[in-house]
């Protein structure tokens, strides 16, 4: 897959990404996520994620360690910390009926990590919160993960 | 410095701004939340303050913004769920988890503003933004507060 023909493409509702979410953007209570961890930064554009189906790979395990390695190459991925995946439909129709926003998932695709892409749509100030915390709430608790394997660990 | 009772506790109440602008550290405000029984909080907050699992392009929580959480927290109650989690700009991000659903979501910018979001128990948004224009900004956390406990989240302490 070309990184060119990967500009600007937009996903399918039918695919998925993960968010890498640092140890302490996650709740003690439950592990899971909290609504900080889909927060825009200042100045931010657009919500930093990798598309699992761009591996080709079925089994979730898989296109998750294929993010491991890519994320590795770019971050400090820290072994508490944990990668939360979101399906791009549900994601979508929530921002959609919660909040009236239409957030559009775009591949961005570069030479370091071509599975990258950014959730767009909700960089203005009077989104930004109630968007996080509608994406937050999209992730199925059974589909966050370790961002760390002991396979990764020390690589 | 609030000065504990001599078997290390102190009474949950609002603080003043001359008591608050007193507490120099983060460390004060964690000896302030085990005064009021919530070790577990100071604990949690002490971690987000530390240098522990922290990138290089993120900040721990910053005092001001644990200020923030510390006077909110002082001043009103809550039957809920409370997690803290720490932005990398250092902002304290307070979530309560209600029993019937229903949440709020507070990041204390700094000591006097705070970003707010609420949600109904069917995730639908209650309206408490303060900002004259609508705009999402950061509100002063007093009148966040006012309006979370005219909603019925919280109860004056």
């Amino acid at each position: 897959m070309g990184l060119t023909g990967n500009a600007r493409r937009e996903l399918s509702p039918n695919h998925n990404v993960a968010r890498y979410c640092r140890p302490k953007s996650i709740r003690p209570s439950d592990g899971l996520p909290s609504r900080d961890a889909f927060l825009l930064r200042p100045r931010e554009e657009y919500l930093s994620t990798n598309w699992l189906e761009y591996f080709h790979e079925s089994e979730r395990d898989v296109q998750l360690g294929n993010v491991r390695n890519l994320l590795s190459g770019k971050l400090a991925l820290a072994s508490n910390g944990r990668l939360a995946v979101l399906n791009v439909a549900v994601a979508v129709a929530l921002c959609q009926s919660k909040e009236q926003v239409h957030v559009r998932f775009f591949v961005l695709g570069d030479r370091d990590d071509p599975s990258h892409t950014g959730i767009y749509g909700y960089a203005e100030r009077n989104k930004n919160a109630r968007v996080a915390t509608v994406l937050a709430s999209a992730v199925k608790p059974d589909e966050v993960y370790p961002a760390l394997t002991t396979r990764n660990i020390g690589q | 410095m609030l000065k504990l009772a001599k078997d290390g506790t102190l009474t949950r109440r609002a603080l003043t701004p001359g008591e608050l602008a007193q507490i120099g550290t983060v460390k004060d405000v964690c000896r302030v939340l085990s005064g009021w029984g919530v070790g577990d909080l100071a604990e949690r907050l002490a971690y987000l303050a530390s240098a522990e699992d922290q990138a290089e392009d993120e900040v721990p929580a910053t005092l001001e913004s644990s200020l923030g959480f510390l006077a909110f927290y002082g001043q009103v109650s809550a039957q809920a769920l409370l997690n803290l989690t720490c932005s990398p700009e250092g902002w304290i991000c307070a979530e309560w988890d209600f029993a019937d659903g229903s949440s709020v979501g507070l990041w204390f910018t700094d000591c006097d503003n705070v970003m707010s979001v609420a949600t109904n128990p069917n995730g639908d948004f209650v309206d408490i933004d303060v900002a004259d224009d609508n705009s999402g900004q950061a509100g002063l956390r007093r009148t966040v507060t006012q309006r979370l406990v005219r909603e019925g989240f919280f109860a004056w302490v």
